[in-house]
């Protein structure tokens, strides 16, 4: 039997894959496209400061950004959480798109209620349009820097049965 | 030719009236949209309504409450900017229920974007409340400008109101010599287009980003310290207006 997680479009990764460590838009950082969930990685922060401002330019994003693509299908229902290494840095996390990375797309959902060195969890509605989403980490607070991060994306998804044999 | 580009008050949906026991209530609209090309609403319990307690003899007002989160925002949208060269806006702005006590509580009243960034930044007039850190209630003032550096510059004021409503306008020009005036001015001050408040001078100017092609109305991109004292209290808005060219004016 072989199931895949219907949320997220199964699509080898290494496929049009991405430069390992540019986490900007046109480039999302490894282990962009994110096609299947639960995953757990470490953002390092290496990108510059590519928003200065996000949700359709409502919302100031002073930090440095690091971002990294996830593929969504049509049935899906995700939590992210964006935990920071140091306790110093208060970091925001937004989901954009679909199929859009910039300063002018909108907000799927976002998160900077946790304070410095906590973690931020977003939980976008459940079965989003399917497309590519972009998470963007990023600050609302400070206009220097960004620390590494561990980036864990959990699925709740109904799975689909893709086949059946006995044999 | 001055071209009025739009008009939205909140206030003219609020004017029709119904009588119900004999009593003549204000009904004010349960969705912003329209007149309003979108609401923006995120970040905890944000919210943004039209309420009774229009400014000036007119019926509703927009309500806007930030949650408490570092993305919040409960703002209406206006989408009929078209890369406009030339930006008038005026507003009421009424902080008597927000707090003015810190030096960096500070949150968006007022913006408008380019269509895309230019230097990194995408919006070419931010206003922001903040406190003075005295408990001052301000006006803080932001343009886009080519100045080589922060690509921002600035003015601030006191709000002449500081527990009431406060009339805010605009005038902004677009080009290499980029200009952008400011009338702020108690609710029933008489003013002119030749005496402004003040100007942010736009050093190096402004033509990169173009034009103003969106505005937002409403709180939002709250400061920590603002959500400190400000979490849950409302701000209200009234009689947006926005032309190309005519002075708007009281």
């Amino acid at each position: 039997m072989k199931k895949i997680i219907s949320g997220l479009v199964a699509v080898a990764a290494v496929i049009g894959a991405p430069a390992a460590f540019a986490q900007t838009c046109a480039a999302p950082g490894a282990p962009s496209p994110i096609t299947a969930a639960p995953i757990n990685f470490n953002s390092a922060c290496t990108a510059a400061d590519e928003f200065g401002s996000i949700c359709s330019g409502s919302v100031i994003a002073t930090g440095t950004s690091a971002v990294y693509s996830l593929q969504v299908g049509a049935a899906n229902n995700f939590t992210i959480t964006v935990t920071p290494s140091t306790g110093t840095y208060d970091h925001a996390i937004f989901l954009i798109g679909p199929n859009s990375c910039a300063q002018t797309t909108p907000c799927v959902a976002d998160a900077d209620n946790a304070g410095p060195g906590a973690a931020e969890s977003l939980d976008p509605a459940d079965n989003l349009p399917a497309g590519t989403y972009y998470l963007v980490i990023d600050s609302t607070a400070g206009p220097t820097g960004c620390v590494p991060s561990a980036v864990s994306v959990t699925a709740n998804l109904p799975v689909s049965l893709q086949d059946f044999s006995v044999e | 030719m001055n071209t009025k580009m739009k008009t939205l008050s909140m206030a003219v949906l609020g004017l029709v009236g119904f009588t119900a026991a004999g009593a003549a209530m204000a009904q004010c609209p349960a969705s912003l949209v329209p007149p309003w090309s979108a609401t923006n609403i995120g970040g905890g319990t944000s919210a943004a309504s039209s309420v009774t307690g229009g400014y000036d003899s007119t019926a509703c007002r927009l309500q806007s409450s930030l949650g408490n989160s570092g993305s919040a925002r409960a703002q209406v949208r206006d989408d009929t900017p078209a890369n406009e060269t030339r930006y008038r806006a005026q507003f009421i702005f009424d902080p008597a229920s927000l707090s003015g006590a810190g030096g960096t509580n500070q949150a968006y009243v007022f913006l408008a974007n380019s269509a895309a960034p230019f230097n990194g930044l995408l919006q070419m007039v931010r206003m922001q409340y903040g406190g003075s850190g005295g408990g001052t209630k301000r006006l803080f003032i932001t343009a886009a400008c080519n100045n080589g550096t922060t690509n921002i510059c600035t003015g601030q004021l006191d709000l002449p109101t500081q527990a009431g409503p406060n009339r805010i306008e605009i005038d902004l020009t677009v080009g290499p010599s980029g200009t952008l005036r400011y009338w702020v001015t108690p609710l029933a001050t008489a003013t002119t287009d030749g005496s402004p408040t003040g100007t942010v001078t736009i050093t190096g100017g402004n033509a990169g980003w173009v034009g103003v092609d969106q505005a937002y109305l409403g709180l939002g991109s709250p400061t920590s310290a603002f959500r400190t004292v400000n979490t849950g209290n409302n701000a209200y808005f009234d009689q947006f207006d926005s032309r190309r060219q005519t002075f708007i004016g009281n």
